[in-house]
């Protein structure tokens, strides 16, 4: 089943993890951690909502998505758009661009893109994967968000709260409409 | 093929990772000459330390951790024992402990990785870890089942996965429960079926015969397999605290790498698991030695290809290292304890560990609270003038043999360092369908 973020039509109650990527020490490429603390900073957080800041071993990111059946991840990502504009889509729906020899040198630097790969080729993936991708502005090394990142920062936590926020009723309890998906 | 490889062999392998991290093998050869033989690559540490100046010296070691997302806990450990020593922080045992513990959950994870990812490809021609995980996913699924458990034991002690949280300056904010340690000792006991089965699947695998001899640097300490403190040691023969780090690296700029080459008394050393395993055979756990001996890795050994083999005896090593200390530290009791406070706001330390690559080095001066001055120096950086010195060596015995494999060669070569670039951003570049 092939679902859209834009849709609106989230399926409720799935196991939910959220992961921040990227490095902080290199300007805009700390968004993914940024937005994870902010998260964490928000009084209406979803209790059975895993968050975590997964910083750059993106193997490791996904062997933490193992077992979740959705997850959502916010990293710095190179679109074309303006720096700060973000996007939240379906893994389904963007190609990443091929790496020039990408398996020469170390997996440990495999990024996303690979990590992903290999998680399909094993079937072990959450079944929904989306990512909230920012244009960076810059990257240099250096500590803390440009002014375009860090208005992303709490437009993103806004969005992903009350795309989280749609599936819980008012007690707070996971809507169950689709509980056997 | 080619006699004109015979007399002019041009070997340019680009490996452009990201945005600014790479590492690219430039060879040239006329007449049956080695013209030039670089391993060219941008060391970002360097500008890290940039970042370390004028922070509060608390901030050093979560700091360091994102340099890199494989050797983190190594880097802040690292960081911790530059800032302890510069501060007059003696540590506790059941701090040391758990430092030691996070360090072997490093060494595996980091170790798996690489020989599973990496090096199995290449060794079952199969190019890379993706055809693998459809021919033979029950191979893959063993690696990150490993993985995972190494993972899993690392987030119990730094408080979370990749990046630790809970260690700082002269203890720990947070400590595992007895239960948690408890239930991943068992995780780790478990894991000797897989462990078997790494060691069956390398069995039955050839390695490339070359051979070159070097000088061989590692951290050594009494009856232990060091991985933390200690001191400096050379199979040259020669052993150097670790404060006088700066007499063993030597470090020179060379043209083609913003990365400086290290030497002690050849013109190149190797750090990492070939020469740990190499000076410290003796500290060996009897399950390691017996896994060497099983795929006949001795303690002479001078094929740089099979630093792979050292890394699965390490995988062993570094297990059955972590079964023991939890052993010790359920012993105990873990108890809570506030970390040691300095004895002085001002001074100057230098710390060592062995990251999985090979020994790292982190010496900062610290004045009033603040780090003033930092210097970083990672096992990549002290490995890149050997690395290319045996890229010399193997392209020189191979001018008859065909192109590809002898990229092929070279590109394994390097693969076996496991050469660390990861330091540069992880920004994806995406397409939207």
């Amino acid at each position: 089943m092939s679902l859209k973020v834009e849709s609106n039509t989230i399926n409720l109650n799935m196991k939910t993890i959220v992961l921040g990527l990227g490095n902080p020490l290199r300007h805009d490429d700390g968004i993914g951690a940024t937005v994870v603390e902010a998260l964490r900073q928000s009084p209406s957080l979803p209790e059975n909502l895993t968050i975590i800041d997964a910083g750059t071993s993106d193997l490791q990111a996904l062997l933490l998505m193992q077992g979740y059946q959705r997850a959502f991840l916010i990293d710095a990502a190179d679109f074309g758009g303006t720096p700060g504009e973000w996007r939240c889509v379906s893994i389904r729906d963007i190609s990443f661009i091929p790496e020039v020899l990408p398996h020469y040198g170390s997996f440990h630097n495999a990024g996303l893109r690979d990590a992903i790969a290999l998680g399909e080729a094993l079937e072990i993936l959450p079944k929904e994967i989306f990512i909230y991708a920012v244009q960076p502005e810059d990257l240099q090394i250096s500590i803390g968000l440009s002014e375009s990142n860090s208005a992303a920062v709490q437009e993103i936590t806004k969005d992903l709260l009350e795309r989280l926020g749609r599936e819980l009723d008012k007690d707070g309890n996971p809507d169950d409409m689709d509980e056997e998906e | 093929m080619a006699a004109s490889h015979r007399q002019r062999l041009e070997i340019d392998v680009h490996h452009i990772t990201r945005v600014e991290g790479h590492g690219n093998i430039v060879v040239n050869t006329q007449n049956g000459k080695v013209i030039k033989c670089e391993l060219q690559i941008v060391e970002a540490p360097r500008f890290f330390e940039a970042i370390l100046r004028n922070q509060p010296y608390q901030n050093a070691s979560h700091l360091s951790s994102r340099i890199c997302g494989i050797c983190a806990v190594t880097h802040a450990t690292t960081s911790l024992r530059a800032t302890e020593i510069a501060l007059g922080i003696e540590p506790t045992e059941q701090t040391v402990l758990l430092r030691k513990l996070n360090l072997c959950a490093e060494m595996i994870d980091s170790h798996i990785l690489h020989v599973y990812m990496l090096v199995a490809p290449d060794l079952l021609g199969i190019g890379s870890v993706f055809p693998l995980a459809k021919s033979a996913p029950e191979v893959v699924h063993r690696a990150l089942r490993m993985k995972k458990v190494a993972g899993d034991l690392s987030a119990a002690i730094g408080g979370r996965h990749t990046h630790p949280i809970a260690m700082t300056v002269g203890g720990f904010t947070h400590l595992p429960t007895n239960g948690e340690l408890s239930s991943i000792g068992e995780r780790l006991e478990g894991m000797s079926k897989d462990l078997e089965e790494t060691v069956n699947l390398f069995k039955d695998l050839s390695f490339p015969t070359f051979e070159r001899e070097t000088e061989y640097i590692a951290l050594q300490a009494d009856n232990e397999y060091c991985l933390l403190d200690g001191h400096i040691s050379s199979s040259d023969g020669g052993t150097w605290p670790i404060e006088r780090y700066q007499d063993v690296t030597n470090e020179m700029m060379v043209d083609h790498s913003t990365a400086k080459h290290a030497q002690n008394l050849r013109s190149s050393y190797m750090v990492g698991a070939l020469s740990r395993f190499r000076l410290n055979y003796k500290d060996l756990h009897p399950e390691a030695k017996s896994v060497a001996q099983e795929l006949d890795l001795s303690p002479d050994c001078i094929n740089p290809y099979k630093i792979t083999i050292a890394q699965i005896v390490e995988i062993v090593q570094c297990a059955e290292e972590a079964i023991s200390i939890i052993e010790q530290l359920l012993e105990n009791g873990l108890y809570p304890e506030d970390p040691v406070s300095p004895s002085r706001l001002s001074g100057e330390g230098v710390g060592a560990c062995e990251a999985p690559r090979g020994t790292l080095y982190h010496h900062y001066v610290i004045e009033d609270g603040l780090i003033v001055d930092a210097n970083c120096i990672t096992p990549t950086a002290q490995n890149l003038a050997n690395i290319e010195a045996d890229m010399k060596e193997l392209v020189a015995s191979r001018m008859d043999q065909p192109l590809d494999e002898t990229r092929l060669a070279l590109e394994m070569l390097v693969r076996a360092y496991d050469p660390c670039i990861s330091c540069s951003t992880h920004m994806l570049d995406i397409r939207f369908i």
